[in-house]
């Protein structure tokens, strides 16, 4: 009997995990013995952190984007569309609310989603590098900004890229500076959290900088609204600060998907954090931002996990007992302006120790960028 | 006699710290000059740490694996007359898949029309060639 193994999803952990399965379980698949089935709604990967550049007008979000069918093995079924209802007893899928699939192992790679609209005046007044729409008006909003106050606040908790707020309000201070218009602007970082950011070394780290570059840093700064006549940032505690540019990570949600199959309260799987089972359901993984593990929203956690489920499914399906676990790996690059950058690297047993910033990791980290399509293609 | 004034009598006097005031002494300018690139130093090691963390056995074994292939493949490649018709071969895929090239379907009538084009019957002679060294290679494969 072919063991039929479903991944929803292609974004960086769907396209690694199905990648990696393809390979490890070549054999089997050639014997039809294994099937493996990744499921995409727009048959597109995207690459987002490519965004984070195209607000400054150093890429375009054409380079973030491959179709699926060019960075799959060829051993891979990729079916394209929306998976309407999970059934974890039946252990069958809707597709388009119509078609239905079965399934042996099902990996839920479904992400997480945007919701703007979730802060009044949010979607009207602010900014963000979280869309390819979004950072192309970015873009073009501050190629057109001659001076004034750029306010870049984090709207919501948690959020893909933790590092991304503290690298766009170091990169815009010294993108400002480039232009000949830092001495007409104030930059100004807001976060809901007690200190500029959850992780202790990170916010020391971007402290120190904030200082150094005449950054004004608000911290427990919970958004409620925002006023864009006014253009006003308003905070829960009656804080307000008033922008010329405000730039917002939006609120982020769960899907609706995994709520409805009982996977997760809030759209979020509750997942073991080292087997990364979901706790609801019986052959069923999580992994990347879908999960309700507490690690970042990081491609590299997604990349890390997938090749913890991918060599679990193969000792599954060759009925071995499963003993990878995800040790709560994370590498996350930081821009610290537009030349330099340094690095967070932890997991579940420790913290980061951030290094002084440098060209090389800089490039470094702009060398991933451009080879991110070996690591989707579960090379690297 | 405390434990502290025993090891400082018991330092032998080409202790590192020596070592170092020497050298600073000998030459003050070459040390200062090799502490200022201590820090492209440090940077280049940042770098190493970062491949270091970012990688795993799997990634480590993936790379070679690929790299191994790629290696044979250019082991395999660096033969002069295969580098001769894996140019002629490359050339001709680019001008075949050149975006201002159109694709007609071609039918029996079309494909006999083009055999009476020289540049096909030159291409059609190495297809041949290229046929029949295949055919060879299979043959040995099969042996």
């Amino acid at each position: 009997m072919t063991a039929r193994v479903v991944v929803l999803g292609g974004g960086t952990g769907g396209t690694v995990l199905s990648n990696k399965l393809a390979s490890k379980l070549d054999d089997e698949i050639d014997r039809n013995d294994v099937e493996v089935t990744l499921i995409d709604e727009t048959g597109v990967h995207v690459y987002k952190p490519v965004w984070l550049y195209v607000a400054f007008g150093e890429a375009d979000p054409s380079e973030g984007r491959r179709p699926l069918d060019d960075l799959l093995d060829r051993r891979v079924q990729l079916r394209t569309g929306r998976v309407t209802a999970i059934d974890t007893g039946a252990k069958r899928l809707t597709v388009d609310g119509t078609s239905e699939l079965d399934y042996d192992h099902l990996v839920v790679a479904t992400g997480a989603r945007l919701v703007p609209d979730r802060i009044p005046g949010l979607v009207e007044g602010a900014h963000d590098f979280y869309s390819e729409d979004g950072a192309e008006r970015l873009r073009d909003a501050l190629a057109a900004f001659d001076g004034g106050r750029v306010v870049l606040s984090v709207a919501g908790m948690p959020h893909m890229c933790p590092a991304a707020p503290v690298e766009f309000t170091l990169m815009v201070e010294d993108w400002l500076h480039e232009q000949g218009l830092r001495d007409a602007s104030e930059v100004v970082y807001t976060a809901p959290t007690e200190r500029s950011h959850k992780l202790p070394p990170v916010a020391d780290w971007a402290d120190e900088r904030f200082g150094a570059r005449g950054i004004e840093s608000h911290t427990g700064f919970a958004v409620e609204r925002v006023d864009p006549d006014d253009r006003t940032l308003h905070a829960a505690d009656g804080r307000t600060l008033d922008y010329d540019l405000l730039v917002t990570i939006p609120p982020h949600a769960g899907v609706d998907l995994v709520a409805d199959a009982g996977l997760g309260d809030d759209g979020w799987v509750e997942t073991d954090p080292r087997t990364l089972e979901a706790a609801r359901a019986h052959d069923v993984y999580a992994i990347g931002d879908t999960t309700d593990i507490e690690r970042p929203m990081a491609g590299s956690v997604a990349h890390y996990q997938a090749g913890v489920v991918a060599d679990r499914i193969a000792a599954q399906v060759r009925s071995h007992r499963p003993t990878a676990m995800y040790d709560g790996k994370v590498l996350c690059f930081l821009e610290a302006g537009m030349d330099e950058a340094t690095f967070v690297s932890f997991d579940y047993d420790s913290l980061p120790d951030l290094r002084e910033e440098s060209k090389l990791v800089h490039w470094a980290k702009g060398a991933y960028n451009e080879s991110y399509w070996l690591t989707a293609r579960g090379l690297i | 006699m405390s434990d502290e004034s025993a090891a400082s009598e018991a330092a032998p006097s080409d202790a590192p710290d020596d070592d170092l005031a020497a050298a600073i002494a000998e030459d003050p300018e070459a040390v200062a000059a090799f502490v200022r690139r201590l820090d492209d130093v440090n940077e280049l090691l940042d770098v190493l740490a970062l491949a270091t963390e970012a990688a795993d056995d799997e990634m480590v074994s993936s790379v070679a694996g690929t790299a191994g292939s790629l290696g044979e493949l250019a082991d395999e490649a660096a033969e002069p007359e295969t580098i001769r018709g894996a140019r002629t071969l490359l050339r001709a895929l680019g001008d075949a898949g050149d975006p201002d090239t159109t694709y007609r379907g071609v039918g029996a009538v079309g494909l006999l029309r083009a055999l009476r084009d020289p540049e096909v019957k030159r291409g059609l002679a190495f297809l041949v060639a290229l046929a029949r060294g295949i055919g060879r290679e299979l043959d040995r494969g099969e042996r």
